[in-house]
């Protein structure tokens, strides 16, 4: 409603907001005491701690590697897959209601059969998370390729071009906006199995991490797991939006 | 992707499933793998009969299902209300976002270690657990909706002489009953995944907890008894939730949805 407002007033206004909630957190912590809820400084300075020593960024490391090769991989699959499916609709048409029927099934219920199939590797985080990602960029491609001009395709067919330039000169580029939209809203959805698998089947990562605290008592480390997941996210959101606004570009891509 | 017939239509449907059973079972009955990790569908359909026998399956559905819209609808009407008032204004709505941000990548089922820790192991943190979910999902989409409403809509409704609760009711309400039925599907998705995730993680019953049990025992037919229970819970709720928008939506116009 308000996009007339200078930008620096509304960064202003957010960075008010998170300064009364971590007072009101602080103040929180002071009156429950810091074994029931640690407050923002001990957090903030746990993580300071944590961030130099090894087991931390091992730790963190194997969450990410996970969850990105997990979104790089599912949203390149998704993206092949969701191309077949628009442009042979037969095919579309058989695989869609399975595709559905795997889409409502939460991905971490899988984890058991995995494991006694495939072991305890990393093999199968990736597995999961990238099926659950490969799912949701297959459907959203498959729904643009529908939507790409019919009258391209002829032109494209009618000076000669064979299927495979057709896939690569035609409908790659046409749906590549809807793509990057797609996989980066699909960042969010990567993230959503990690600590369910990590908790399942996994030694370390952030999601182990935070599940023992519960053990050992130790709030504070909880809370640094959840903030650290916070931040893996928003670094990773950046980046990736960064790296599509310089590549989407040719492809007239805003936002 | 329109068909001519229905039952063409449901044949299509049905066919990736048949084919599907049909590779299981001569799979198992080849003995191409081992029955421990794929049992054939005769011996999970024996302990599909037997767990319904001795009334776990029903049992584990009902609690399931108890907590899942206990704290769906509960996280549901949080949304509601504070994506009102937020949506109303606007000050507020920009000084709390920089903090919702980076809470789109973390994982309901994070918090379930602080719950545990503040609440114990029993229903309440269950409940708290699936009601943060279903806000999670639901509250971004309902203030969005609040806030992206037409302005002009609510300046002609003043100028006309409507106020407070009027406004309200009459503008507020029925402006966002799209995004509430968007932002319910979508609170329950996330309660869904976060149920059945809790369920295998930490839980004494429930259909997650078919799953875990099978799992802790090596009984693979289990597994897959709660693994196929789950799915199919899960697409019972999603065929309730496409009627109920195609029933409730058809008068604010939801085609899209």
């Amino acid at each position: 409603m308000t996009s007339r407002r200078p930008l620096s007033w509304r960064w202003l206004i957010g960075l008010l907001g998170t300064l009364c909630f971590l007072l009101l957190w602080q103040i929180a912590a002071w009156l429950s005491g810091p074994s029931f809820l640690p407050g923002p400084i001990r957090v903030l300075l746990l993580f300071f701690e944590q961030i130099q020593t090894r087991e931390y960024l091992v730790t963190v490391g194997a969450s990410y590697q996970r969850v990105m090769l997990g979104w790089g991989l599912g949203s390149l699959f998704g993206l092949v897959l969701g191309i077949v499916m628009g442009r042979y609709r037969w095919f579309g048409t058989i695989i869609y209601s399975p595709m559905q029927f795997f889409r409502v099934i939460p991905a971490v219920a899988l984890v058991p059969i995995l494991v006694i199939w495939l072991g305890v590797g990393e093999t199968i985080k990736i597995l999961i998370i990238g099926y659950g990602v490969a799912l949701v960029v297959a459907i959203n491609i498959a729904e643009a390729v529908q939507r790409v001009a019919p009258a391209r395709l002829q032109a494209a067919r009618s000076m000669g071009a064979g299927p495979l330039r057709i896939f690569w000169g035609v409908l790659i580029p046409s749906v590549i906006p809807e793509a990057l939209k797609g996989m980066r809203g699909s960042l969010a959805f990567a993230f959503m199995s990690i600590v369910g698998i990590e908790t399942l089947a996994a030694q370390e990562g952030v999601g182990q991490m935070i599940w023992s605290a519960r053990v050992l008592h130790q709030t504070d480390v909880a809370l640094l797991g959840v903030l650290t997941l916070g931040l893996m996210g928003v670094l990773a959101d950046t980046v990736v939006r960064l790296a599509f606004r310089i590549f989407g570009y040719r492809f007239m891509l805003r936002g | 992707m329109k068909l001519q017939s229905k039952g063409m239509q449901a044949l299509l449907i049905l066919l990736p499933f048949a084919v599907a059973l049909a590779l299981w079972a001569s799979m198992s009955a080849m003995e191409v793998v081992p029955s421990l990790f794929l049992p054939p569908p005769a011996q999970v359909w024996d302990a599909f009969v037997q767990m319904l026998q001795n009334g776990l399956i029903f049992e584990s559905l009902g609690v399931s299902l108890l907590r899942l819209c206990a704290g769906w609808l509960l996280g549901l009407l949080l949304a509601t209300c504070i994506g009102w008032a937020l949506g109303m204004i606007g000050w507020l709505r920009r000084g709390i976002q920089p903090l919702l941000f980076p809470l789109r990548f973390v994982e309901p089922v994070a918090w379930l270690s602080m719950i545990i820790l503040w609440f114990g192991t029993g229903e309440m943190s269950k409940l708290i657990l699936l009601t943060y979910a279903s806000f999670f999902g639901s509250f971004l989409y309902i203030m969005t909706g609040v806030a992206s409403i037409d302005e002009v809509k609510i300046r002609a409704a003043r100028a006309m002489g409507a106020s407070g609760f009027r406004l309200f009711r009459t503008i507020i309400v029925p402006s966002t009953v799209p995004s509430i039925l968007a932002g319910a599907r979508i609170g329950m998705s996330y309660s869904f995944l976060t149920i059945v995730t809790a369920e295998m993680m930490d839980a004494t019953s429930g259909v997650g907890y078919i799953i875990k049990y099978g799992s802790v025992y090596m009984r693979m037919d289990q597994i897959f008894v709660g693994t196929i229970l789950v799915g199919l819970l899960g697409i019972a709720i999603d065929y309730t939730f496409r009627q109920a928008i195609k029933r409730i939506g058809r008068r604010y116009f939801l085609d899209q949805l």
